[in-house]
Parts: structure tokens; sequence; C-alpha cells
């Protein structure tokens, strides 16, 4: 359609998208703002959006030495990556071969993997938790880890990916002298970059957002991911601190919400995949 | 540089049988063209060869040495593939260095980093440089050394994929259809590239094409396949002129060679719809086909020719005419060469005199097997003509 | 003069193969296959395949947390399931959570997707900004939103005030909460459908429009009925499935915000299935809760892989 909108029409399309949009803002800019307030500013039955005296230094002071918030931050690095790192070093051979191999039980493989991507990872958590009980690894970062060190749906799109890699590459690597683990590594690999990228998006999100594994496996606090750590921040006593409490919540979404406002592309590819399967 | 010998290569997958049979030496040195439709088993032979695939049985032996139990790194080959199959995250340099890094260096001086600190490293990188540096000035390709293959054109990608395979003296090179993605002009270009490139490295070639004008124009020998067979083995010249299945005659040469069903009479004369040609063969065949190459008959006066139709097309090539020619009681016109002044004194529709040479006239049986013909004197040809 | 000839070529190595297993390309393949497949299938038996049999398996016994015997005592758990109140008020809970969020965040989603689609200007910015919830950690927007839901301090009620009316305590309230449950269901997910719907716009060409144009569909509604909705077709019945199986899982917000409660207005399966399992460690009862669970989610992911074949057999 060449024709342009009319001006009126233009005029309601930003309207009603900006209202959507306050709607959609208006829980972080809340957010943003009680955190600078002062618990007088707070708790008022006035309504002010802007605060009158600025108290950041305080409230975020506050968040991080209250409770030890930037070690929740650490775990939540240490158990996504390492749980992203698990999934693409199991998942890349087995999507290579199932992509490339000729093998007996590949089918069966596959089909496995296709039945196991319809499994919500809540309705396995009983016989996960009896497993982690048995393992000994209750309340511990293997706890968080181990159960998802196996991904289906990256199994399932790192062979998508590898399925439209030309043969003939496999075989000049052969030719050149790679062996089949270089090849999975250093030839596949390489190629599924964009895929990777996704993937990871996807994983790393979808981890460091998990609340309810961690509640279950978890008692101690030295294990604690951000979302946990956060809920035990608001369930104490002083929790009704607004201030402090808004501020850690700031804290905890920043790093995803950064990274997302400066890769929105990859981050709305890699999060929607997980809708693609 | 090395003999490659197949024996009695045999290759199914559960009941289809890929390939049967097979026999091919291919000496060393030499251009060899493996050539056939899709789907004849060409590409398999190839990658068995190479040890992509393993055959069911038979052997291949390389400089004499079999080779079945060999990996594919270990037969010293080199492959050019239909997909170039570059890296695609390597440089043009590090494509073309890959090889000799995978197959002159432990593992542990491939190592990032820590490779630069091992003794030796400088000495072996500079090594890696000239050998690169001389492929990349024999294939012209040294501005492209620091781009990637999704930066390069078709040609350059062809050319990388060439200098990968050529940077180590390989025992031979095997290339699998590595024009077909190239447009029609670059193609015939690459085609006298890789044929010369194989006179200056005089290595052996295994050529794999579908294509026949390649096979024709770049190969020693030309090992023709169909249904996993391998039909016949010979130079271009010879399998050209003396098909022995009237499947590569129908294979070979293009516009194709015309096939006339006919038959033997008892006088062992070949005759194509009621016409007796100067052909002779042994008689009492019935359903024999005449393969006739448009080069090989002539246009002529109707009472001069050996059978006679009507003109409906001429094909305007420049330096020659090809005129299109209906005969009565068949179902495909038969083409016939002509030369441009010839062919600009053409009607269409006219009837016109077909001349074969029989000298040069192709007869196959049922089976379609080449069956020995000879000219017959012209006084006998007169004497039916008159009779 | 008879030299004697070399054994091999210098250009072979002398080694067969450094694998003595080595016999050809194809039996090579077939050890490496399974070599790679290997820790993956071993970790899919062990957390998926096994646990999802165990949890079929466990709903037959009365086992729990701790014994070390169990007895089958075959459909008990279930019998004792469907005559529980709690677990019939949880189960229309969530049913009404998902009738609620589906096509609230479905038609939402369209709407904006199809208002962004029309204009130009400000595109990827409408689009960052409704993504935004999708991004953020549910659990922390949660908090925020109990931040502004709360009855004396928080925006809403303080906005409700400058317009004079008394806003309810959103949280504690029997008839309402659920609801607003819902409503920040349809907040987070609306940015996930818009996000779909926008992907699926862009595909159809803009050339089908100019014909519907030309046949006479002047208004935009024409347009919608002949090009869009038919085309969207397709990718809205995938986001209307997977919008579905996301609702069912509803759990972060309840446990954050009501816990089930007041007296189990915000009860849902899977909030039932965690409190029974891991507060009461009833676990074979919870394993039969989860059957129900699974039972849902896998309809719902059934339709869509039918869906999706057929959708593989268009194209």
């Amino acid at each position: 359609m060449n024709r342009r909108p009319s001006l009126l029409f233009r005029l309601f399309r930003h309207l009603v998208l900006m209202s959507g949009a306050m709607i959609m803002l208006m829980p972080f800019i809340w957010m943003l703002l009680t955190s600078l307030k002062p618990p007088d500013e707070i708790f008022t039955s006035e309504l002010t959006l802007w605060p009158q005296h600025w108290y950041f230094v305080e409230n975020y002071t506050e968040a991080l030495t209250r409770i030890p918030l930037m070690k929740f931050l650490l775990n939540g690095i240490v158990v996504t990556v390492t749980i992203f790192l698990c999934q693409v070093s199991i998942a890349v051979p087995v999507a290579y071969a199932l992509a490339k191999l000729r093998f007996k039980g590949k089918k069966t493989l596959f089909a496995a993997v296709l039945f196991c991507l319809l499994i919500p990872p809540q309705a396995v958590s009983i016989p996960w938790y009896l497993l982690m009980y048995q393992f000994g690894w209750l309340d511990s970062y293997m706890a968080l880890i181990a159960p998802f060190s196996i991904s289906v749906f990256g199994i399932f799109l790192m062979r998508q990916f590898f399925m439209t890699v030309p043969n003939d590459l496999i075989y000049a690597a052969r030719i050149d002298g790679f062996s089949e683990l270089a090849i999975v590594w250093k030839v596949m690999l390489p190629t599924a970059m964009p895929a990777l990228v996704s993937f990871g998006i996807f994983s790393i999100v979808a981890h460091w957002n998990d609340y309810f594994w961690p509640l279950i496996v978890l008692n101690s606090p030295d294990y604690y991911t951000p979302p946990l750590g956060l809920v035990n921040f608001r369930n104490d006593d002083t929790g009704n601190d607004y201030g402090p409490l808004m501020a850690a919540a700031t804290i905890v979404i920043t790093p995803l919400v950064g990274a997302f406002l400066l890769a929105q592309k990859r981050f709305i590819e890699g999060i929607t995949f997980s809708g693609m399967k | 540089m090395a003999e490659i010998a197949i024996r009695k290569l045999n290759k199914s997958f559960g009941e289809t049988q890929i390939l049967d049979q097979i026999d091919l030496t291919v000496r060393d040195g030499e251009f060899m063209t493996l050539v056939g439709p899709s789907g004849c088993g060409k590409s398999t032979l190839l990658r068995i060869i190479a040890g992509l695939e393993s055959q069911t049985n038979g052997q291949i032996n390389i400089s004499g040495q079999p080779v079945d139990q060999l990996r594919p790194k270990d037969r010293n080959l080199s492959m050019v593939f239909q997909s170039y199959a570059l890296y695609p995250h390597l440089t043009v340099k590090e494509n073309i260095a890959t090889p000799i890094r995978m197959r002159s260096y432990r593992w542990y001086q491939r190592l990032p980093l820590l490779a630069q600190l091992l003794p030796g490293a400088a000495e072996r990188q500079a090594g890696i440089d000239s050998k690169v540096a001389a492929v990349a000035e024999l294939l012209q390709i040294e501005h492209l050394l620091d781009r990637r293959p999704g930066e390069l054109s078709g040609g350059q990608r062809q050319r990388v994929a060439l200098g990968r395979a050529m940077v180590r003296d390989p025992a031979a090179f095997l290339m699998d259809e590595p024009l077909s993605n190239l447009d029609a002009k670059l193609r015939v270009h690459m085609r006298t590239e890789i044929a010369q490139l194989h006179k200056q490295l005089g290595t052996t070639f295994i050529y794999v094409t579908h294509d026949q004008a390649e096979a024709m124009t770049m190969s020693d020998r030309i090992a023709l396949m169909m249904d996993g067979k391998l039909l016949q083995v010979a130079t271009p010249e010879e399998i050209y002129r003396n098909p022995v299945d009237v499947r590569v005659a129908e294979f070979i040469g293009s516009p194709k060679i015309n096939l006339l069903p006919g038959e033997v009479n008892h006088a062992g004369r070949v005759v194509v719809c009621g016409c007796p040609l100067r052909v002779a063969t042994q008689p009492g065949q019935t359903h024999i086909r005449v393969g006739v190459r448009p080069e090989n008959a002539t246009v002529c006066r109707v009472e001069q020719g050996d059978i006679q139709g009507q003109l409906i097309y001429l094909e305007n090539m420049g330096a020659e005419f090809f005129a299109h020619i209906t005969i009565d009681t068949l179902a495909e016109p038969m083409l016939v060469r002509c030369d441009v002044e010839q062919g600009q004194q053409l009607v269409l529709g006219a009837t016109v005199g077909i001349r074969i040479k029989p000298k040069h006239t192709l007869v196959f049986d049922q089976q379609g097997r080449r069956v020995a013909s000879e000219k017959v004197a012209a006084e006998v040809h007169h004497e039916s003509a008159t009779a | 003069m008879n030299l004697p000839l070399p054994e091999t070529s210098p250009s072979l190595p002398r080694r067969t193969s450094r694998w003595r297993l080595y016999r050809g390309a194809e039996q090579y393949e077939r050890l490496l296959g399974w070599f790679l497949s290997l820790p993956a299938a071993g970790l899919m038996l062990l957390f998926l395949i096994g646990p999802i049999v165990a949890v079929l398996l466990l709903s037959f016994t009365d086992w729990q947390l701790g014994m070390s015997a169990f007895e089958w005592i075959g459909l008990d758990n279930y019998a004792e399931l469907f005559g529980d109140h709690t677990f019939w008020q949880s189960l229309k809970n969530t049913m009404i959570y998902v009738a609620i969020v589906v096509p609230g965040s479905v038609l939402l989603g369209l709407g904006a997707a199809m208002l962004i689609e029309a204009g130009k200007q400000g595109k990827s910015f409408y689009r960052a900004v409704y993504f935004l919830p999708v991004m953020a950690t549910l659990i922390a927007m949660s908090i925020v939103w109990q931040v502004i839901l709360h009855p004396d301090f928080g925006l809403l009620n303080l906005i409700l005030k400058e317009l004079g009316i008394t806003g309810p305590n959103w949280l504690q309230d029997g008839d309402l909460v659920l609801y607003v449950l819902c409503g920040i269901g349809i907040w987070q997910q609306v940015g996930f459908n818009l996000v779909l719907f926008l992907s699926g716009l862009m595909t159809i060409p803009s050339h089908l429009y100019e014909a519907a144009e030309m046949d006479g569909a002047s208004s935009a509604w024409d347009r919608f009925r002949l090009v869009t909705w038919p085309l969207l077709g397709p990718i809205t019945l995938f986001v209307l499935v997977i919008t579905s199986s996301k609702a069912f899982q509803v759990f972060d917000t309840v446990q954050v915000l009501t816990k089930g409660g007041p007296n189990k207005a915000s009860e849902v399966l899977l909030y039932t299935m965690y409190t029974e399992a891991f507060e009461y460690f009833r676990t074979s009862y919870a394993a039969a809760i989860t059957v129900v669970f699974l039972f849902f989610v896998l309809l719902l992911t059934l339709i869509k892989t039918r869906f999706v074949e057929r959708k593989v057999h268009y194209s």
C-alpha cells in the first residue's frame, strides 16, 4: 500500500500504542522511582511521582548490604553459565550425530528427543527432587545445574541447524584431517553460531528467571539465585521496606534488561524460539 | 602421484545396488573423468575412493597398496566439492592452510596461543605461509587471502577450493562436479584452467561430472557410468566414435545422436524406414537401432538421399545449421548438420533427401549393444536404388 | 641392476590406521554416532524419560518421601484427588486463569501488532517496550506489582483515590485476586504474542493487499477480513496453543503474591502440586496431581504438534 495513512489514523495509532506502552512500562518506572525515594515518601497516601529527596545511595546500599545480593547475582551467573555450557557440550555432539551420521537407533533417539520436548520441567520435579536427594545433592549448585544439563530443545535446535550444513563440508574436513570431535567443535559449531547465540539467550534468560526449581531444592541462602534471594528479602521482617526492595529488584533485572536493550533483535529471536519448537 | 586401481567394487544399500562390479584403473598422472547421468553412482564411487564411504565388497589400491582400511585423511588424496565446502568461519588463507596444519602439526602445536610459544613455531608458520603464498600465486588469488568465503564470488570460491586441495601435494585429486555451481561462461573458462592445472601438476585427477562436454574437453580418458555399471572406459575420441552401447552413444555428443529404428534384411543390409542404407551387418536381426550423428549425414536432393523427409525447422548456430527433418514413420525428427552456405539455401517445408555416411554409422542390437557394421560397396547401393 | 622396490609408496602411512577398530567409513560412522549420542541419551533417560515414567508409577502407590516400602494402591490417589474440594477449586481457578489470559493476551497482542505494522514510526521502540515484561524476571516484577497493588500506598489505589474511588485490597479480596493475577499474566504475555504476530504479519506479501484493493476491498476492515485474518490464521492457532500451555503453568505470581489465598481463591494446579509435594511431602498424591497437570499440557502440545505437522504438509 503506497497510500499514506491519514494524519488522524497516525495520531490514533500513536495514542493507542503509547497508552499501551505506558501500562507496559509502568511497573518498571514505578520500581525505579520507588527505589529512589525515602520511606516517608513511599508510605504516604499522597500520589507523588518524582522523589522529593533522593534516596538513591541509601536504598541501593541497603539492598546490597542487608542481603548478600552480590552473592546471589554471582550464584545466578555461575548457575546459568554452567547450565548453558553443559547443555552445549552435551547437545552439540548428539545434534551432529542426529543430523549427519548414519547409525542404528538414530530414529528412536530422535523420536525420544521429540517426546521429551513435550515434558514441562515442573511435571518431573518430584522425581528430580528424589534423584537429588538420592545423590545427596540437595541444597547445592549440583542440584540447580544437573537436571538442566540436558536440553532437548537445544538438541532439536542445533540438529535442525546442522541439517542445513552441506555434507561436503564434513567430507572436506575429514579429508583435511580433522578428527570427528574436531569436526563437531571446530567445523560444525562455528557454522552454527547464530543458532547457538539464540539458544544461549533462551537458556540463560530461562534459568536466570527460574524460580520453581531453586525454590524446591534450596534451603541455605548460600546458593540462592537472584529471584529466590529477592523473595526472601521481601519475606524478611524488614522486607516491607519498599525502597531497598525495589532497589534490589532493579539490580536483579538490570543485567538481562540491559543486555536486551543492547541486542533487541537477537533477544527477541532467542526467546520466541521457545515457542517455535 | 599414484595409480589408482579399483577391483570388483560393489556397493549396495539393502536391496538397491548402487555400484555393480566396478573395475577401473586410473593410470599415474592421468586425467580420468567419471561421467554419467545423476544417480548413476559416480559420486558414490568417488566418495568410496576418498574413503568417505565404504564399499560392500571389492578393493581399492593406491600406488599398489590397499587402502580399504585407511581413513580418508590417511589416503593422501585431495578433494574439491561441488559446493566448494570452504570453512565459512576461516579466511581464505586459513582455509588453504588447513590441510597442512592438520597434517603436519601435532595436536598441541595447533592449540590457540600456546602453539605460538612452542619451539619452532615461527619456522613452521613461515613454511605454511610460503606454501599458501605459492598456491595463491598460481591460482591468482593473492588479493583474496584475508577475506572469508562469504565475501567471495562463486568463481573465487572455486579457486580457493582448488587451492586447498593443491597445497599439500596429494597422491591424486578427486573432483566432484566442481564446476556445476558456476555460470555457463565461467564454467567453460574454468574447464581450461583445470585442464592446464593438471598439465602443470602432472598429478592423477579423477573428475566427476554429469556434463559430457566437460568430460570430452578435459579428460585423458572417460569412464562412462550408468545405473551403477561402468559401460565404457576410453579416450574421448574413442568413446565418441566407437561407443560400445547405445546409452553411451546417446549420452556423449551434443546435439544428441539420431537413433533410427531399423532392421537387417536377408542380405545383411541395414534398412531404415523401408530404405536400405549402404551399411552391412550380420543378417537376421530385427529391431536394431541405427545411430547417426548430425555431422555424419548431409542434406541433399531427394533422389540422392538414402532416406527422405520434410524439413520442418532450421536451427541457425552461426557457424553451422542444424536441419530438423521429419521422416514419415518416425516419431522424432532427425537432426542433420549443414554448413552455412547450404543452410541459407534450404527452404522450410521442402522435401529433402538425407545421405548418411556409412563409415560412421553405428548399429546397435535389440539389447543396445554395438554390433559390427561396414560400408557396402557403392555399386550395390545403385543396384538397390534402381531396383 | 635389480634394486629392491620400497614396500609401500612413501606418500602413504605404513600403519593402516591409528584405530585398529577402523573397518571402513560406515562402521566408523555407526560407532561414532553411538559414542556422540551416549551422554545425551543417558541424561535424557535419567532426567526426562525415567522421571516421567516414575511420576506415572508413583501416582499409583502410597509412597511418601522417607518411606522405605510402598504399596500399589491403584487409583486411590486419584479417587482422593477427585473427592478433594481444594483440587476442584484449584482446577477451576486454573481454567478461569487460562480462559482469561489466553484470549486477553492473544487479542491484545494481535491488535498491537497490527497497529505497529500499520505505520512506520516507532516500530522497534514499541516492540521493545511491549517485549520488556517478557524479558524481566517475573519474580522481581511480581514484587513490584505487590508494591503497586498495596491497598494504602500502592500506585493503583493512589490513582483511584485521586479519582475519588476507594480502591480495594487487590490481593486480599477473594473475589478479585484471581483476576488481578490474570491481569499480571496478560501484562507479561502480550509482548511475546505480539512478536509472534509481527513476524506473521511480516510474511504477508504486500502485493496481496494491493490485489485486495484492486478487487474492491477498500476499507481497512475488508482488507483485514480478506487478507490479514486468513493468512494469520495458522500463526494465531499456534500462539493460542503456546499461550494456553504457558497459562497452565502459572506458578511464580501465585507463590510470591498470594500463596493460593485468600481461602484458596487463587489456588492453581501447579501451586497445589507444589504444596502437596514439597511442603506436606505427600509424594504419591502430588504425583497424581502432576499427572492431571501433564494431561492438560500434553493435550495442548498434541494439538500443536498435529498443527505443526499440518503446516509442514502445506509448505
